[in-house]
Order: structure tokens, then sequence, then C-alpha cells
């Protein structure tokens, strides 16, 4: 058995061993650093922000199905979804788009046709097997 | 050498028992709004008058409240009449009528098919807008549990009641006139919706509220379900000026609605809470 085998096998064997124990352990989301965004005043969201006991909007995203908007410890719209009920979601959103959006969509898909597979792939991966959580702080 | 074979035996031994395990793995899924068996229609409505202030309350809100939300004062004569009761309530429970004034039973009937189709005819004569649907109108009466109370009293009625499972058939007509159960509201949506509903080929859409919890589907496909917490809607009353008063009733009730856009088809189903 070649050197290059060896190493992929113990590689690939140390990958699932490690997801193996990632998975036992319930597969939690993985925390990403927070992105901090200062809202200019004079927007909707400005006043939103503000009208809130402490002066700022976490909006978390889990990629298990789950879209938060908290302000401290309160919880303001929660969002669960699924990858057919977000794909639903995009699919709706595009159509009632304004303008030529959805018709520009249609013309992308039909030049690279494996786009909605890939993009279905890619939320079912997050979803599913590698889930993450990142927050976005939105602050006045 | 030995050690070596015995070390891949191992790995593919592990990658064996991981990649069963994987492929067992159950996806997650959104948990659904558990259903429960009590299918009815629940509409309880507490009224507290005062006929001496001639202000009233009802469902939980104050006299301003329903002022602002369009409610007319009562005229003259029904003050006059409220004058005379301390306490009346109407209950249309199944097959059943009740009037009760003071606690005691006025009147009770029975509210079988042949009476049904007597108030149909009765209404049909005073609605303009045709005769109503009977199919529709059985489908609500068949689960009512309706109960009206007016209370003489200055204190605040007590909260609106509200769960239905039965949905408000919803319909927008190709000119963008909308009516609620075959009733015309004299409200419509903008051309610029309807051209937009018509560009996007929606041909219907179902929405459910069940104190708080939103779920929705689009031509039958199923949306994310959505969770509005009172603090949230607190939030944007205050940010936006809203004044949309106390928020309690409708975070307790339940109902829902099959918006039709023109020869979309029928939504099916009931809005279970």
């Amino acid at each position: 058995m070649s050197r290059t085998l060896r190493v992929t096998l113990i590689t690939l064997a140390v990958i699932l061993i490690l997801y193996g124990v990632y998975y036992v352990m319930g597969r939690p989301a993985i925390p990403l650093p927070a992105i901090r965004y200062h809202v200019p005043a004079g927007q909707p969201l400005h006043n939103i922000i503000t009208a809130t006991e402490s002066d700022q909007i976490r909006v978390t995203l889990n990629t298990k199905g789950k879209l938060e908007m908290l302000s401290a410890d309160n919880k303001l719209v929660a969002l669960d979804y699924t990858p057919q009920t977000l794909a639903n979601t995009v699919d709706l959103a595009l159509r009632l788009s304004p303008g030529q959006t959805y018709s520009s969509y249609q013309q992308f898909v039909e030049r690279f046709p494996v786009y909605p597979a890939l993009a279905n792939y890619v939320n079912q991966f997050f979803y599913q097997f590698l889930p993450f959580r990142i927050s976005v702080i939105l602050l006045p | 050498m030995i050690n070596k074979q015995n070390l891949f035996k191992i790995i593919i031994a592990l990658v064996l028992v991981l990649g069963v395990s994987l492929m067992q793995h159950t996806p997650s899924a959104v948990a659904d709004v558990p259903l429960q068996g009590d299918t009815s229609n629940v509409i309880h409505i507490d009224v507290t008058y005062d006929p001496i202030t001639r202000t009233f309350s009802a469902g939980g809100f104050t006299s301003e409240e329903l002022k602002q939300f369009g409610v007319p004062d009562l005229p003259e004569n029904i003050w006059a009449i409220l004058g005379v009761f301390d306490n009346l309530s109407l209950k249309i429970i199944g097959n059943e009528i009740q009037l009760l004034t003071d606690e005691k039973p006025l009147f009770s009937m029975a509210f079988d098919e042949n009476a049904r189709a007597f108030v149909y005819d009765m209404v049909s004569v005073y609605v303009q807008s045709g005769k109503i649907d009977r199919e529709r109108a059985e489908k609500w009466l068949d689960k009512a549990d309706f109960d009206i109370t007016l209370r003489k009293s200055k204190e605040l009625s007590e909260p609106l009641q509200i769960k239905l499972a039965t949905m408000l058939q919803v319909k927008i007509d190709e000119n963008g006139a909308l009516s609620v159960e075959g009733v015309p509201t004299g409200m419509g949506i903008t051309p610029e919706t309807a051209a937009l509903l018509q560009a996007a080929n929606i041909e219907n859409a179902k929405i459910c509220w069940n104190k708080g919890v939103v779920n929705g589907e689009v031509n039958g496909s199923v949306l994310p379900q959505m969770t509005i917490y009172e603090d949230g809607v607190i939030v944007l009353d205050s940010a936006l000026g809203l004044n949309l008063g106390d928020l309690g009733p409708i975070f307790e009730s339940s109902f829902g609605a099959g918006l039709v856009y023109a020869d979309g088809a029928e939504v099916v189903g009931e809005c279970l809470p």
C-alpha cells in the first residue's frame, strides 16, 4: 500500500472519528464570530433598534433551521424552516420580486442548470450535517 | 507489518461503523403545532356597559380603543333596552340557541336543520349581495360554540376568546375586489398588487394564526413557521407609532384564512389550534 493511500485513509478515519464524536454530542451548531453593524439614523430599522430596552437587536441564523431576532433576552420573532420550506420561500420571493429578477434568475438557471441542485445540496449540508450559527448585532 | 495491518483493519471497521451510524441519522425537522382533538369554532365575547356614561367595553378593549378601531357609538334605543337588563347572554352551542337574562333563561330554541334553513332564507332576503352560502354556513355552525355576554358594569370586559377551526374563505376577484365568506367587503387590492399576483402565478394561500405562531402555504407549498412574540410587536408598535393597544386577546386567539385569487382552487383543510 502506498504512503499516499495510507495518509488518505488515516485522514479520512480521523475526520470520521471527529464527526462521530460531534454526532454523538448531538451535532450542535458551530458558533461563528458575531458581526456588529451600525444602522444609520433615519432608517426604519434604526427606530426599531432604539425602541428596544437594550438598544440593540441580535439576528441569529442557526442553519439547523432557525432564524431568530432577539433584543437582550427577549425574543421578538423566530422563523423555523426546513430545506423544503426555505426553498419554497426563495421561490416565492423570486416570483414576487419586482422587475425582471425572476426572468433573470430563470435565464441564469438555463445557463447553469446545475445551480438549483447545488444550492439545494449546500442548504441540506449545513442543515443536516454541519450546522453553524452566526449572529449579526444591529446597533444604532 | 502485522501492526500496520491491524491498524488498517481498525480504521476500516471504524469507517464502516460510523458510516452506518450516519446513514441511520434521522434529519431533524421543525416541530409541527401539536394537533388537538378540539376542532370547534369558539367565539366568546364579553361586553360590559354603563348606561349612565353611555360607554361600553368589548373583548377586553376599552371604549376609546373600540372607537379607534372604528366601532360606532350605540344608538339611544339600544341603550334603552340595555338599561333594563343587568346581564344578557346569547349562546349558540351546537344545535341550540339560548338567551339568558340576569342568569335566567329567557328562551331556548332548537337550531336544527329546519330552523337554520329558515334563518338562511331570512338573511338572504336582507343581504343585498345575494343568497348566503348554506354549505359554508353549515360548516361554521356545525362546530359552533358562540357566546356573547353583556354585563351592566363599569369594569373592563374580559379578553376576547377566538379559537376557529374553520378557515375564513377570502376571495379576491379579477378586479381586485375582496369578499369574505361570499360577502363583499367594499375593500380590495390595488391593480399593481393584482398584476403582481397574476405574474407570480399565485392562485391561493392559507394562513393560520395560533397564539402568535403563523403557518402559511402558497399554492400548496408550505412556508417556514413564524413565531411572533408579543414583546416583538410591542417594540414595533413603539418604534413605528402604530398604537395597537392591548395585544393580549390577539395572542390568546387562534384563527385562519384561505385566500383565493381569481379562478384559483379553493383552500381546503382547517386551522387546528
